[in-house]
């Protein structure tokens, strides 16, 4: 940029000579020349330089020839002094060499005596224009660089929040725990960008809690702390953080006036106590995200004198939209995940039915406390005194997987009920796979009067039976899983226990250990459940558990369910069962199952259970009323003979209803000796008869 | 568990027969009896009760079969009961005197015999 020299405005010229006279002609030739400039003169080098020093000059024009100090010598102390200042130096006639030494010393011009005055106020001219250009040039320097400086403050600082952005949203999406997430922003604030910061959130019943509150110094942390204890926020919805809740617009204040302060109303207690650690001025930002308002952040300074500003509040507000981003999404993965959670405990037993003359066991262990996996298991009797068992696996985690566990579980219970055979009942799950999802799943029916199972697999890890003596088989055969094919096809297969054998059924994370195969998996859970296959249920699912995964489970949830059927004594018989009449058809199979064993003819079998039941009827209907109990049976069986007694522990009363009466007689025509002792701790019917001896 | 009982109606000559499956006792008596006393209309000569599908019965079923016999006396109606000679509830039946109050019939086609007469 070329910019015309300005109009020379007076300007202050020194001129330094021995000589009075001309000390007195040159400033009147210049003024008659030149517009607007004042001629100061000294008449020697130790005066002007005493000038020099006080005044800038415009120019300075000097006798060489001098006493004292000569003009050289002057220049030199000038070019010290004034560098900018140009200098023009005098010089006699024909003195070349002092000229050459002038030019050299640094003088911007040399005149020459007789001095020429044309040519004099021609030069001084040029010399005072060349330090118009100069000067001019050294502003736009410095424009220029002031300019550079700044940009790069620019820089720095938007590096700076970018910077700082990043760190806010590693730690943003580091967490799923909202509350966590505002206390690690606040902790990021100071001092960055506040010497305070409070955080609050929303929560869903419209409740507000103050989250976290950081100082720059940690001795005011303490106090603003024990200071804001005496107003919980609820409790008082204080200003100004209640209007940015309610209204979801930020606020940026950036000097706290007393009389700002005035105006927000009454309840300005934060505020308050915020001012009495000398805050000077605040941004609060909402935190919003999908149109609710989630919480506010508020910052504010004080040691540090800042002022907050627009571009403040931009970076903030920036801030607070990926920070309620963040949150919202906690919100809603801690709601998927409770949701899926609540969905699975709920498919999984509580615990298992407690089936008279079987034990089982089950254990669950979920990979990790967040996510939800798709394993499940369920057991139940089965109408003709069978028992229904089911390992399945849905792939994938969180809802929909619990959801489509929820339709799978109560399908198979109901077609199971309903009584069709294993594959009818896969084949009918298969239904109701949707594209795209898929589960394995294994359904057993096992029948403890002949230790028989009927199965069907769709695509699940083989079930394995274990005999008393440690044999062990896994039962093979199978399809694909629900879900693999469009038009699957699944079949039934059968096995016939060893009496006595234990069923283990399981989910792949049992077998699949990080490092092996599964087939080493299978090979394991084959040694450790053969190694004690009489032991405690209980104890042999924990065994197992821990021998086949070598306690370091892999990245999969594990489910184990175990199943067994004692041996029935053919003399000896005991169950207690809950007094309710679903106990019954219970009670019924197993008394059926052990007669079977004690080989005693149908009409006696029959005739006995009838009485047995009826003496068990008499105790849910009349013992308890509307309280819990139980019944006991017991039975003993001889070549000849067969005893039965019936228990409870409550008070009869008197029989009432329809049925009074029919059924005692009932038992004293079918078993003969029957005698009915009521105690105060409860009733016994004991019933007795000979056996018919075996005529078919 | 509770076990819903499975009771299928046909008809015959115009004589509703009512067959209950499985086994019949206080834990489902009442489910039982509703279905019964819903298969008859009141323009029906009466009710068979097929019994052969039935494995359990014990005084409940009784008082249930004597209540249902009862009902329809009161209406005018016949009621008959279908037992096969070797079914084993045949001694509960007998023991409890229920065969005094309605015709015990080993077939179906004799029980619609009782009908014509």
């Amino acid at each position: 940029m070329i910019v015309a020299p300005e109009r020379v405005s007076t300007k202050l010229i020194l001129l330094v000579d021995d000589d009075p006279v001309l000390l007195q002609a040159l400033p009147e030739a210049l003024r008659l020349r030149m517009e607007e400039v004042n001629v100061e003169t000294c008449d020697s080098a130790e005066r002007a330089l005493q000038r020099i020093t006080e005044v800038d000059y415009e120019a300075i024009v000097t006798d060489i020839k001098m006493p004292g100090t000569d003009g050289l010598a002057l220049l030199a102390q000038i070019k010290a002094l004034r560098p900018d200042t140009p200098t023009l130096l005098i010089t006699g006639h024909g003195e070349h060499d002092l000229a050459v030494q002038a030019l050299r010393g640094g003088a911007y011009d040399f005149i020459q005596k007789p001095i020429d005055r044309e040519y004099f106020v021609a030069s001084l001219i040029r010399a005072m224009q060349a330090r118009q250009y100069k000067r001019q040039l050294d502003d736009q320097q410095h424009t220029l660089e002031r300019h550079a400086s700044d940009l790069e403050r620019t820089i720095q600082e938007r590096t700076r929040e970018l910077q700082f952005l990043a760190d806010a949203s590693r730690i943003l999406t580091a967490s799923l725990d909202s509350e966590a997430t505002l206390k690690s922003i606040a902790r990021l604030a100071v001092p960055r960008l506040a010497d305070m910061c409070m955080t609050f959130l929303a929560e869903s019943d419209g409740q507000v809690r103050r989250v976290e509150v950081v100082h720059s110094d940690p001795a005011k942390e303490q106090r603003l702390r024990k200071l804001l204890e005496r107003y919980p926020f609820n409790a008082v919805v204080s200003e100004p953080t209640a209007t940015v809740l309610r209204t979801g617009q930020a606020l940026l204040v950036p000097e706290i006036s007393e009389e700002w302060a005035r105006g927000l109303g009454p309840h300005t207690e934060e505020l308050s106590v915020a001012r009495t650690l000398g805050s000077v001025s605040l941004i609060i930002v909402p935190l919003v995200a999908r149109g609710r308002t989630l919480g506010v952040i508020a910052f504010l300074t004080a040691e540090s004198n800042r002022q907050y500003t627009r571009d403040d509040l931009a970076l903030v507000e920036e801030l607070a939209r990926r920070a309620a981003l963040a949150i919202d999404n906690a919100r809603l993965y801690e709601q998927e995940r409770r949701i899926a959670e609540t969905l699975q405990r709920s498919l999984l037993p509580q615990r298992l039915p407690p089936i008279p003359g079987l034990a089982s066991a089950a254990r669950y262990l979920a990979a990790s406390p967040e996510a939800v996996g798709g394993d499940w298991y369920d057991l139940f009797v089965l109408p003709r005194g069978t028992v229904g068992l089911v390992m399945g696996d849905v792939a994938g985690r969180g809802v929909r997987v619990a959801a489509l566990m929820a339709e799978l579980r109560s399908a198979l219970r109901a077609y199971a009920v309903e009584g069709y055979s294993p594959a009818e009942v896969v084949q009918r799950l298969a239904m109701l796979i949707e594209p795209g999802e898929m589960a394995t799943l294994v359904y057993l029916i096992f029948d403890p009067a002949t230790q028989t199972v009927r199965f069907t697999n769709a695509g699940h890890p083989p079930p394995l039976a274990v005999a008393p003596d440690g044999r062990a088989a896994y039962l093979e055969g199978g399809a694909p899983p629900l879900g693999a094919l469009r038009m699957p096809s699944y079949h039934e297969q059968s096995a016939q226990l060893w009496p006595g054998s234990t069923l283990l059924l399981y989910t792949d994370g049992l077998i699949e250990v990080r490092g092996a195969s599964i087939d080493d998996g299978l090979a394991r859970l084959h040694r450790a459940a053969a190694a004690d296959p009489n032991e405690d249920l209980d104890e042999l699912v924990d065994r197992v558990l821990g021998e086949v995964t070598r306690g370091r489970p892999g990245g999969d949830d594990i489910a184990l369910l175990a199943l067994r059927a004692e041996i029935p004594d053919p003399t000896r018989f005991h169950v207690r069962l809950p007094a309710v009449p679903s106990s019954l058809p219970m009670l019924r199979h197993t008394l059926r199952r052990w007669m079977e064993a004690a080989q005693t003819n149908d009409e006696d079998a029959y005739e006995i259970l009838v009485a047995c039941c009826e003496a068990c009827s008499n105790v849910i209907e009349h013992a308890y009323g509307a309280a819990d109990g139980d019944v006991e049976v017991r039975g003993h069986m001889t070549e000849h003979e067969v005893e039965m007694t019936v228990r409870d522990w409550g008070r009869w009363r008197p029989p009432r209803g329809m049925n009074r009466g029919r059924g005692l007689r009932l038992i004293e025509e079918l078993m003969r000796h029957v005698t009915v002792t009521p105690r105060p701790d409860g009733t016994t019917v004991h019933m007795q008869r000979t056996r018919r001896q075996v005529t078919t | 568990m509770t076990v819903t009982a499975m009771v299928k109606v046909i008809e015959r000559n115009g004589v509703p027969v009512a067959a209950p499956e499985g086994e019949i006792d206080l834990a489902n008596v009442a489910d039982c009896r509703a279905q019964l006393i819903s298969v008859v209309p009141n323009t029906a000569p009466g009710l068979i009760l097929d019994l052969s599908q039935t494995t359990y019965l014990d005084s409940r079923g009784v008082h249930l079969i004597l209540e249902l016999a009862e009902r329809l006396r009161t209406s005018q109606q016949q009621m008959a009961l279908v037992l096969p000679e070797r079914s084993v509830i045949r001694r509960v039946l007998l023991l409890t005197q229920v065969d005094k109050t309605v015709p015990l019939c080993r077939t179906l086609d004799e029980a619609l015999q009782q009908f014509r007469s």
